[in-house]
């Protein structure tokens, strides 16, 4: 029987009514009926007499229009789709640029990071680039490294390995790189704590040249993000 | 007091119990006037208790000034303000985690409560700040501040957010004063493209139908369980026509 049906709405006023005729019926009949029943008559009158105005408004209103639907099963599917990284590709040219990400702030930096690309970085949509982290002194020219992005950043004496920590998947989100096997160039304590901080695999410090990984890995997309 | 209600429930039922018992125990010791009262007394807690869960399931009348979650450090905040114009009403503001590092201009959503109902009602049963963060922290949502404005100076006048015939002009407070009060106080996008609508039940219609109306102002509205007619008298006959989608479309 349906939630918003009419013999639903009948089959409830009648046993409200019934409810009712019963508890007057032996309300008083020589006392057969103790306080106690008394009390549970008029509950009971009491609670079905709301369930069939509920009913009523449910109707009308078409609230729960499905016992699914009172049960809290709308039957909506949620899809989370995964992030595509790379979601400044569309905006880059090649060559270079200031990267501004979300919470770069945290890592009280002496200017802004500067990100180079490869040069076959925007020819090669599917692939998975490797990453070398320059930690440099202040006013260094950005750093430039074949087949890898290279962020060159200059941290001052409060940026913190741990507020660093953000960056890999900051960049992960914004380009499309790998997410092992960081090179970290850093000549100061702060690379080494951070290549420590961080996941197992994510970063190494200064690799020999020829050691990142390759840029094979293809991101995971949904069919639909690929368009 | 529990934020929730939770407790004037519990007072409620325990009223509706109360009355039951007494009108069994006391029925053969009374006469007429006092019979009749116990009658009441129990119709009565059986009204209230309802009206205290109804109350409690949409937060028309909520049982506290919900105070606003506290900001993490570095976090999202959620401010709570009052807009002055055609009308002074209470208003939300979520300003996204983002806002403190950028500089930049953020776009705008302004978000509709359902009638009967209260902005209150996105935050506590929608739990919308966890929501707002989860999604910007997962790259899925651009870093927006929302707007929850209160659509109504009383909680039982469905205003349907128009501008009512003799009555208060919601249209005007939300697509002016409301708008006019994020541009003076907020690092916001003042241009077309970054404001955009949302609501649920009588908000979704809202968010439409501003939409609609107001064109040149907003890009985009967002329907959460809406519908396309007022459903109330506007008292120019415009719910007929150009305050409805349905009609317009």
């Amino acid at each position: 029987m349906s939630l918003t049906s009419l013999r639903l709405i009948l089959l409830a006023a009648t046993a409200t009514l019934a409810a009712g005729a019963a508890t007057v019926r032996w309300w008083s009949r020589g006392g057969r009926l103790s306080p106690v029943g008394r009390t549970a008559g008029v509950l009971l009158l009491e609670v079905l007499t709301v369930l069939t105005a509920a009913l009523v408004v449910n109707r009308h209103e078409q609230f729960y229009p499905s016992w699914r639907a009172l049960r809290g099963d709308t039957g909506t599917v949620a899809v989370t789709g995964s992030v595509r990284p790379g979601l400044l590709d569309a905006r880059l040219r090649s060559g270079g640029f200031a990267w501004r990400p979300t919470g770069v702030h945290d890592w009280r930096l002496k200017g802004t990071p500067a990100v180079t690309i490869p040069a076959d970085y925007l020819a090669r949509p599917d692939v998975t680039f490797p990453v070398v982290l320059a930690l440099v002194a202040p006013g260094t020219p950005a750093r430039r490294t074949p087949g890898a992005v290279t962020v060159t950043i200059a941290p001052t004496a409060r940026t913190t390995a741990s507020a660093l920590l953000t960056l890999p998947a900051a960049l992960s989100r914004d380009l499309r790189v790998t997410t092992v096997g960081w090179d970290v160039q850093s000549s100061g304590p702060l690379g080494a704590a951070f290549v420590a901080a961080a996941p197992a695999g994510l970063a190494v410090l200064d690799q020999p040249a020829g050691a990142l990984p390759p840029a094979l890995a293809a991101p995971q997309t949904l069919p639909s993000a690929r368009s | 007091m529990s934020s929730d209600g939770s407790f004037v429930l519990t007072v409620a039922v325990a009223a509706v119990l109360l009355t039951a018992a007494l009108l069994a125990w006391l029925w053969d010791r009374l006469r007429v006037l006092g019979r009749s009262l116990l009658i009441l007394g129990a119709v009565l807690s059986v009204v209230a208790a309802v009206a205290v869960q109804i109350n409690r399931l949409t937060e028309t009348f909520p049982s506290a000034a919900v105070a606003a979650p506290p900001a993490g450090a570095g976090g999202s905040q959620f401010l709570s303000v009052t807009v002055h114009g055609v009308l002074d009403l209470p208003m939300y503001v979520y300003l996204p985690a983002a806002y403190r590092d950028d500089d930049e201009r953020f776009p705008v959503i302004e978000a509709f409560h359902g009638a009967p109902g209260t902005p209150q009602y996105w935050l506590n049963r929608l739990k919308v700040k966890s929501y707002l963060d989860a999604e910007m922290a997962a790259g899925r949502m651009a870093p927006t501040v929302v707007l929850f404005p209160q659509q109504t100076p009383d909680p039982t006048l469905d205003t349907e957010c128009t501008n009512l015939h003799d009555g208060p002009q919601a249209e005007t407070f939300l697509t002016v004063d409301v708008p006019a009060y994020a541009r003076a106080h907020y690092r916001i996008r003042t241009d077309r493209a970054g404001w955009g609508l949302t609501g649920y039940s009588a908000g979704a219609f809202c968010a439409v139908n501003l939409a609609l109306r107001h064109p040149s102002q907003y890009a985009a509205a967002a329907s959460l369980a809406g519908y396309a007619s007022p459903g109330i008298r506007i008292g120019d006959g415009s719910e007929r026509t150009t305050n409805q989608p349905g009609w317009r479309l």
